[in-house]
């Protein structure tokens, strides 16, 4: 694929998702940025040295660890039988890459059930695309109403609420209807009518703790501080603590995902003020269009369905987030204590 | 066929204490693959090797630890045991905030409530919860973790849903909002006009996961040793010229209306 670095306004974290946001004939381009981020602090598994230990799948009696190539994804078809599931098979039944997100159901705020919502983005903008964002982010806002659409993310279809708030377009992934469950289907009954008395009670003590407002520091996580404080103790104290030359093969998770967040929200800040720099998906069009014609039809259909695994250097430019999430649909084992680097070699080894 | 509570508490607040049993209100409908030994077609283990030497690592040689560029710091069971947070079943009430305070943003997994003994007191919290359409900002610890989360009224049942923590949020706030030059009134007009046109009803029945149907058929026909076909759709090119195709969207609707 031919580099793209002569967009020269700034480097960052690629969008999780790119495309266009078709309201009535008014496309407008945007990014998708994911709105939430992992810890800070992981615990990890280490041999007596402290050096990170790597996961590997070993066959029943096998003593070697497996290679990607003997490894298969399967399924039990009868009590202890499996059979193997290709991945081009999976890969198959990937939905078709669509770059739009068709706008054109519009519900009041009021009514979208927050049961629902699974996982937020930031929408940015394109360069050149800011004044239809400003514009539909005004006008839902003056309707008090957000828009339902599909779209479609590495192969499979998510449903999204877009909400505008202070400007700023945010899409939440929402869970399907069958992926809730009703008080009915659990068995719960309709709660009964409380005495009166009970009733003013129960009120009154509501009413003592009434507030407008919460200290964030209140969504803190008392026992991450704990084990953070600790940390930077031992370390002060040189306690249980080895140092170890910098090198890349055990980067780590910490000062790369803090650095991730800073970068995320310069590109955030900037692409909102300015547009998004990269007009990568026509480039990017253009580029596969031509692979697929000298490649043939499955390297088409790679591309289009934006198959899981990748080339190093296209995974390198992934956010951990990004990685993380590719793990996640490949089902690989402890991808939560994963850095970035761990996740790119096996999401390679799955694919 | 009745779900079975994944936890019990006890919400707090004043003298109140209501019983409770929570009830997962996600279920996994995901398809899961198991991984597989390729030719012999049977499952997998894992194990823990040293990267350079790709020896396995046995459990009693493997630690803990926080691993920074240049550090690495123990911990072991004892400590990490003792930086846990000390179990309890108390759900304790923070404050109660008017709607919308607490962004959908925080959101994580909701679960609903049910009475654990003491139906009264249920009833009472969900009859209060839904008329004063407030909502609980809950602190707690279940399965050795603390969990903050939103104790609120879904159609008369009281549901609770655990928050992400502060450090798992992109702070939306610090953000400024978009740049650029002035909107003109008539195309905000406009605009407006198009989200009504396009007003509906939230109707997530409607929808379906395409993806999980096309697993499930591929497992289901994986059984009988055939294979999958896949359908393919068209793609749409982008436009300028915003004020006119503003007027084009919203005559093209008037005139299906």
């Amino acid at each position: 694929m031919p580099k793209r670095d002569n967009n020269s306004s700034f480097r960052g974290p690629r969008p999780f998702w790119s495309g266009i946001i078709a309201f009535g004939l008014v496309n407008l381009p945007v990014g998708l940025y994911p709105a939430h981020h992992s810890r800070d602090v992981t615990l990890r598994e280490v041999d007596e040295e402290g050096t990170p230990l790597a996961r590997r799948y070993f066959s029943e009696r096998g003593r070697k660890p497996l290679k990607s190539s003997e490894l298969a994804r399967g399924v039990e078809v009868a009590d202890g039988r499996y059979v193997v599931v290709e991945e081009q098979e999976i890969e198959d039944a990937a939905v078709e890459h669509r770059r739009e997100i068709e706008l054109s159901r519009f519900v009041s705020l009021e009514e979208l059930d927050p049961l629902y919502f699974r996982q937020a983005y930031f929408l940015v903008p394109d360069k050149g695309a800011l004044k239809p964002y400003k514009l539909l982010a005004e006008a839902m806002e003056k309707t008090r109403r957000a828009g339902i659409a599909t779209l479609v993310m590495r192969g499979r279809e998510v449903l999204v609420a877009i909400l505008a708030e202070g400007g700023i377009l945010r899409a939440e992934a929402l869970r399907f209807h069958d992926e809730l469950r009703s008080p009915e289907s659990i068995g719960l009954e309709e709660p009964g009518q409380p005495t009166p008395k009970r009733e003013q009670q129960m009120r009154k003590a509501m009413d003592k703790l009434n507030a407008k407002t919460f200290d964030p520091d209140e969504l803190i996580d008392p026992h991450m501080e704990a084990l953070q404080k600790r940390v930077r103790q031992k370390r002060r104290r040189h306690e249980d603590t080895v140092f170890v030359e910098d090198n890349d093969t055990t980067e780590s998770n910490n000062d790369e995902d803090g650095a991730e967040v800073i970068d995320l929200m310069q590109v955030l800040k900037r692409s909102l003020t300015r547009g998004r720099a990269a007009p990568s998906d026509n480039e990017h069009r253009q580029s596969s269009a031509k692979d697929s014609a000298s490649k043939g039809a499955s390297s088409r259909r790679k591309s289009a369905s934006q198959s899981l695994s990748g080339t190093s250097e296209d995974l390198k430019k992934l956010t951990r987030e990004a990685l993380y999430e590719r793990a996640q649909a490949l089902e690989i084992a402890e991808r939560s204590k994963m850095n970035k680097a761990q996740l790119i070699k096996a999401i390679q080894q799955q694919g | 066929m009745a779900a079975r509570a994944v936890w019990k508490g006890v919400i707090r607040f004043g003298a109140e204490r209501v019983p409770v049993k929570l009830y997962s209100a996600v279920s996994d409908r995901n398809v899961h693959f198991r991984l597989l030994d390729r030719r012999h077609h049977r499952p997998v283990h894992q194990t823990m090797i040293h990267p350079e030497t790709g020896e396995a690592v046995p459990r009693d040689e493997r630690r803990k630890a926080v691993v920074s560029k240049q550090e690495r710091t123990f911990f072991d069971k004892d400590e990490l045991a003792e930086l846990e947070p000390t179990p309890s079943r108390d759900i304790e009430v923070m404050h109660f905030l008017p709607p919308g305070v607490i962004d959908h943003q925080w959101y994580r997994r909701p679960y609903f409530l049910g009475p654990d003994g003491d139906d009264e007191a249920f009833n009472a919290l969900a009859v209060a919860l839904a008329d004063s359409s407030r909502e609980g900002l809950v602190h707690w610890v279940m399965r050795h973790k603390t969990y903050v989360g939103a104790l609120r009224d879904h159609d008369g049942h009281p549901v609770l849903i655990t928050l992400r923590h502060l450090d798992e949020v992109v702070d939306a706030e610090a953000l400024d909002p978009p740049g650029g030059g002035q909107l003109g009134t008539g195309e905000v007009k406009m605009a407006t006009e198009l989200v009504e046109m396009y007003a509906a009803e939230f109707e997530p029945e409607t929808y379906q996961d395409e993806y999980r149907c096309r697993l499930e058929d591929l497992v289901e026909t994986k059984r009988h040793g055939k294979r999958v076909k896949v359908k393919r759709r068209r793609q749409r090119e982008p436009n300028d010229e915003l004020a006119s195709t503003l007027e084009a969207s919203l005559a093209r609707e008037r005139k299906r209306a």
